[in-house]
């Protein structure tokens, strides 16, 4: 008998103690009251003035805030290396070249586009070094792979944060490519650095990479990356 | 002798030393570029028939003259975190066609589709506007884009059977010759054009903007703050609005105990965006850097019992105002786990002390 009391006790507390799922409710849309009507932004909304603990922002008032004008609104944009030379070619031997890019000033949601005009290409022959397919034919311009296979030839690319974390997130794995974008082929320009985290300032390295095959002719292989810089809304 | 020897070699690796260096520097100077945008978004407003113009500052921060040209490419979002994704290159809608060619970029009163900015300067240009009484009501996104000129020489060179003169011309490009001999006979590069857009958003006819909360949610029980709060406004109507507000939240004895301020975004006609919040005064910028894109953080860690978050939002200066209300519950998790456990012993240890009293009786 007294244990059972004792297991009641328990039972109580255990009530007692442990939130009720139906505090945990959310009012739904019936709460929500949609009224047309002219603000006075003075006039002070909602009219709740109970005692308060000291607001972070403001703490005396419970006005909607005014919106201020935001004081940077320059944007700059940083790249090094405006010629990528990746020297001699030569059959099974990977080429690595690098870049650095960065963003500063008002750069909420900026992001960096990247395209090319097409493929490295011989500008006597119009042979290409084609775009990589990775080492199990599954990069594209939107998906990265795995490439370190020396009998993987082709062309391709990679990012790489120095700065928070912009860079999309397939390239986080090491040894990771992409293809570029051909704009000669209609491919739309990839989004290759956002600013997810709200930084002040980003910087990024994008590594360009080539390994060509005993078939691909000797020549002269050239074309042009685009990069455009653009501040979000 | 010997000393002599010293001496001019001494004198010899100050000469040459500096102007390595110099050399060194030059080269490298070449090849980089820093551009600069000033505004980077501007919102312009018109009704037809009218006119607008904006200014746009625009600065060369390298030691190297810039070849630049300027191209308009409309934009729509893409997401919900302000982020933006060109339309199609070669799909520019025949809308966007027709306004281009009432959108004038003057340099010093001139119309410009081209700038050559010198080294370190800082160019200001003008964006002018004219639109026509028969232009319907309608809002238009769209960057201006200057981009670096490189691809037009690269174009060129890059076409089959390339004339020996341009190849020439290739080669005496003064970025190619600081490369390195060896490799100059090989001519495999990739040459990197760069540009920087400033967004536009021009709003055509009387604006009276239409949306709604589409989500204002929290986790229903918190173990303890920060609270995150998701708020996803939605755009139903024909122009961009640019929502002030703010979410108040009460404790079960209705005494207000925090505020966030929404940071006032824009939301652009048919989208829905994730509103974060303005940074408080007390935020470190360690902290500001912290802050989601995606929702808002109430900064509050010990929270014990039932609150309710209740938002009030004005889509513009003259409403209307939406309000909502959610509640919450928060209790530290593992603070309960502790107590349970010691309740449950200290009635365990009562019964087993009273047994053993009771059997010692």
């Amino acid at each position: 008998m007294k244990k059972q009391k004792y297991i009641c006790t328990i039972l109580i507390l255990l009530y007692i103690f442990i939130p009720p799922s139906s505090h945990a409710e959310i009012k739904q849309e019936e709460n929500m009251s949609i009224e047309i009507e002219d603000i006075n932004l003075n006039s002070g909304l909602p009219t709740a003035t109970p005692k308060q603990k000291p607001s972070p922002l403001n703490n005396n008032t419970t006005e909607i805030p005014i919106p201020q004008p935001e004081f940077n609104q320059t944007f700059t944009f940083n790249i090094s290396n405006l010629i990528i030379d990746y020297g001699i070619i030569s059959a099974t031997n990977s080429i690595y070249r690098s870049n650095n890019l960065s963003l500063s000033g008002r750069i909420n949601n900026a992001q960096i586009n990247l395209y090319q005009d097409h493929p490295p290409t011989s500008f006597e022959s119009n042979i290409p070094i084609p775009d990589t397919t990775c080492d199990n034919g599954s990069c594209s311009q939107t998906t990265a792979a795995l490439w370190e296979n020396t009998l993987t030839y082709g062309f391709g690319y990679r990012c790489e944060n120095i700065t928070g974390n912009t860079c999309p997130q397939d390239f986080n794995n090491k040894n990771y490519y992409r293809q570029l974008s051909d704009t000669s082929k209609n491919e739309p320009p990839q989004t290759i650095i956002t600013n997810k985290q709200n930084l002040n300032n980003i910087q990024t390295q994008i590594i360009y990479k080539i390994n060509t095959s005993k078939t691909q002719p000797d020549s002269n292989y050239i074309n042009t990356i685009t990069y455009i810089a653009t501040p979000g809304y | 002798m010997k000393s002599k020897r010293l001496i001019t070699l001494l004198l010899l690796s100050l000469l040459i030393t500096p102007t390595l260096l110099l050399l060194y520097a030059n080269q490298s100077q070449a090849q980089s570029l820093s551009i600069s945008i000033n505004p980077a978004l501007t919102h312009l407003q018109i009704t037809p028939p009218g006119q607008t113009t904006a200014p746009l500052t625009l600065e060369n921060n390298t030691d190297e003259q810039l070849d630049i040209k300027i191209i308009l490419k409309p934009f729509h979002p893409v997401g919900e975190n302000g982020a933006i994704e060109y339309n199609n290159q070669n799909q520019t809608e025949e809308k966007y066609k027709k306004l281009f060619s009432k959108i004038i970029i003057t340099d010093n009163q001139t119309p410009t589709t081209s700038l050559i900015i010198q080294p370190r300067q800082k160019r200001n240009l003008k964006i002018n506007i004219n639109i026509n009484h028969d232009e319907k009501d309608a809002d238009y996104y769209f960057s201006i884009i200057f981009l670096t000129n490189n691809q037009l020489k690269a174009e060129n060179l890059t076409r089959t059977n390339i004339p020996t003169q341009q190849f020439k011309s290739f080669q005496s490009n003064p970025q190619i010759q600081d490369l390195d001999p060896a490799s100059k006979n090989q001519k495999n590069y990739s040459l990197i054009n760069a540009g920087i857009a400033a967004n536009i958003l021009l709003s055509i006819g009387s604006k009276h903007p239409n949306g709604n909360i589409q989500e204002f949610s929290t986790s229903p029980y918190v173990n303890s703050g920060p609270v995150n709060f998701t708020l996803r406004m939605k755009n139903t109507g024909n122009h961009l609005y640019k929502p002030t507000g703010m979410i108040l939240i009460t404790n079960m004895f209705g005494q207000t105990i925090g505020r966030v301020d929404i940071k006032p975004e824009n939301i652009l006609a048919g989208s829905i965006r994730s509103l974060t919040q303005i940074p408080t005064l007390t935020s470190t910028a360690a902290k500001y850097q912290e802050l989601p894109l995606d929702h808002i953080l109430w900064n509050e860690n010990f929270l014990l019992g039932l609150y309710t978050a209740s938002l009030t939002i004005a889509l513009s200066e003259k409403g209307p105002i939406y309000k909502q209300s959610i509640t919450f519950f928060a209790f530290p998790l593992y603070a309960l786990i502790i107590t349970i456990l010691l309740i449950v012993i200290t009635i365990y240890l009562i019964i087993r002390i009273k047994y053993y009293i009771k059997y010692i009786k």
